[in-house]
């Protein structure tokens, strides 16, 4: 089995209805994850990126297209097989202000989960101090209200909340753009040694190319619902083919970059200056 | 714009406080103190409850209650704006000092036209006839980039893209020729081709005009991309003062460096660990005497329990609010 990828999706497509016509959101989308390769998915808003993890999540029913999970067709799961997919696959969200319920202890906040899926009690205080130790926070935290932790501490709680149901792949949006610098490493390092140590998959959306090139070995380029490059991240980093990648590559604000463009405020300095605009 | 002898803009010892149920105050900016000229960016980073924001809302006395300036002094081309009365500050907000904050589309009204905008804009400052505001509209808008300034006056905010409003929000924060821009996290939330586009707008109008900028970002990135100068602040204080080059090639802060090695470099691989900073900001109604980064510094030592360091100069033009400061070395 080690050699079939984690998830397998081919030729997916969602619409949505549009005033005159339906509109394609996700457009003839086709990748493989295994826990060995992560998929980052880089794109702006509106290109279909969130719209697209929905789905694979069962959220949005496809309207073209197959989704394979452990081999198994799970593109119109239903019921108990669509039940045991979702114990499978979690996703963690990019704002844990708005994504954890307020006025809950964090307890409540991790069983819920365990029990919607009908784990057996006596599981639940192990399963809760494996998911706690994952993402570095001590049990005096299960008293505590989302409230009542700053945004890292959150995301953390978020993180621990798809660990619970020990899940093969985790779906991560935007993990880190809502946190504060200098958490952000902190939460990358975390997620990198998590999907280590459990052999995760890992299928990131970011609008940040540092952050997959940091946690995914492949990357596709999404554009109005197409991936109009995937590929080695690397490789798609270093020789970008598509104009798209290249404007966007282009436009990510970058120490280096800046320096070097002031490093000769010579004639050919202020010469590019001014085509900048 | 008026050039004269000194700086146009020269902030000392500013500090503003919020009361506390109890008698007690929080300190959201501790005695900040920097200089601006003519036709140059400050870069102020730092991350939210370091004070950024409040710093700028002090600087225009637009402070949501109960905050309130508990010293310093805030001196614009020679006038100290915390000592002149709200009249004579209405005159200079909006017209001498733009202003761009983050959110664009809430700033503007999403149903009126972007024309009868910019009309209003003029209007709370001076009497301008219809064809002179559509004039000058029109050359604000050139001013950012924007050239199609007919369809787009003509237009309302909920039929424009982020990047267009945003575009907009500059050009009427330039209509009445401000001699000073504040922006504050004016990219955040946009996409980066769009925040591309911004930061290209606003260097434009700095040459063509000679605009002084200050602008606020958590992101070293976006800070690297437009300033001249950088002030990093943490827990209410500027704790790093510099160039940006002699900033970000050797920060002298322990928290200044740790913010330049968290972003992932050109060279990280997956299953490679990224150099973080340990904890978490501190808590400002909490402060106790020492250091306020000392709990998250791989530096600390005595000293740095016992008392909170200065913002002083370590080497010319270098400010650092450090017991045991990085060297400064010759890597520049």
């Amino acid at each position: 089995m080690s050699d079939a990828p984690l998830l397998e999706v081919e030729g997916l497509a969602v619409t949505f209805p549009g005033a005159a016509e339906d509109v394609r959101v996700v457009d003839d989308v086709a990748f493989s994850v295994r826990t060995d390769r992560a998929l980052g998915i880089v794109g702006e808003s509106g290109a279909g990126k969130s719209v697209l993890l929905r789905t694979l999540t069962g959220l949005f029913r496809p309207a073209a297209g197959t989704i394979r999970f452990d081999s198994r067709d799970v593109t119109n799961a239903r019921g108990a097989s669509l039940k045991a997919y979702r114990r499978d696959v979690q996703m963690v969200f990019q704002n844990p202000y708005t994504s954890l319920p307020p006025g809950r202890a964090v307890q409540n906040i991790l069983e819920e989960p365990l029990l919607i899926h009908g784990i057996s009690r006596g599981e639940w205080q192990g399963r809760l101090d494996s998911a706690l130790d994952g993402v570095g926070l001590s049990r005096s935290f299960l008293g505590r209200m989302p409230e009542q932790l700053s945004g890292g501490q959150r995301q953390r709680v978020a993180i621990a909340r798809a660990l619970v149901l020990e899940p093969r792949l985790i779906l991560l949006d935007e993990p880190v753009s809502a946190l504060d610098v200098s958490i952000r490493a902190q939460v990358l390092n975390l997620l990198t040694d998590l999907r280590r140590d459990r052999g995760l998959g890992f299928v990131v959306v970011s609008h940040d190319f540092s952050v997959l090139r940091f946690l995914a070995e492949d990357i596709a380029v999404m554009h109005r619902g197409q991936f109009v490059e995937q590929g080695e991240t690397g490789a798609v980093f270093d020789h970008p083919r598509h104009e798209y990648t290249r404007r966007l590559l282009a436009a990510m604000p970058s120490i280096e970059r800046s320096l070097a463009r002031r490093g000769d405020i010579g004639e050919a300095g202020a010469a590019e200056e001014k085509q900048d605009v | 714009m008026s050039l004269q002898s000194g700086p146009m803009l020269a902030v000392s010892g500013l500090t503003t406080e919020f009361p506390l149920k109890g008698g007690s105050v929080i300190r959201a900016v501790d005695d900040i103190s920097f200089t601006l000229a003519a036709g140059r960016t400050l870069g102020i980073v730092g991350e939210s409850g370091s004070g950024k924001s409040v710093l700028i809302r002090s600087l225009m006395r637009i402070l949501d209650a109960p905050g309130r300036i508990a010293a310093g002094s805030v001196v614009f081309k020679g006038r100290d704006l915390l000592r002149i009365g709200e009249r004579e500050m209405r005159g200079i907000r909006g017209r001498q000092i733009g202003m761009i904050f983050q959110n664009p589309a809430g700033s503007l009204s999403p149903v009126a036209t972007v024309a009868s905008q910019f009309a209003e804009a003029m209007r709370a400052h001076e009497r301008v006839g219809a064809a002179a505001a559509r004039d000058r509209s029109i050359r604000a808008l050139a001013a950012v980039g924007v050239e199609d300034s007919a369809a787009v006056l003509a237009s309302r905010p909920y039929q424009l893209s982020g990047g267009l409003i945003q575009r907009i929000m500059i050009g009427l924060a330039l209509v009445m020729g401000p001699d000073l821009i504040l922006a504050d996290e004016p990219t955040t939330n946009l996409d980066v081709t769009v925040q591309e586009q911004i930061i290209a707008a606003l260097r434009k109008v700095q040459r063509d005009f000679g605009t002084a900028i200050i602008f606020i970002s958590h992101d070293m990135g976006v800070i690297s991309e437009i300033s001249d100068d950088i002030m990093v602040m943490y827990g209410a204080r500027a704790v790093e003062y510099g160039d940006l080059r002699s900033v970000v090639r050797t920060p002298l802060h322990p928290y200044t460096d740790g913010l330049i090695r968290s972003v992932p470099p050109a060279d990280i691989r997956p299953g490679m660990r990224l150099q973080a900073i340990p904890g978490y900001p501190p808590d400002l109604s909490r402060l106790g005497g020492s250091c306020r980064f000392a709990s998250r510094c791989a530096r600390v030592r005595p000293p740095c329990e016992a008392n909170d360091p200065a913002l002083a100069e370590q080497a010319p033009g270098r400010l650092v609010a450090c017991h045991f400061p990085l060297a400064v070395t010759a890597d520049v």
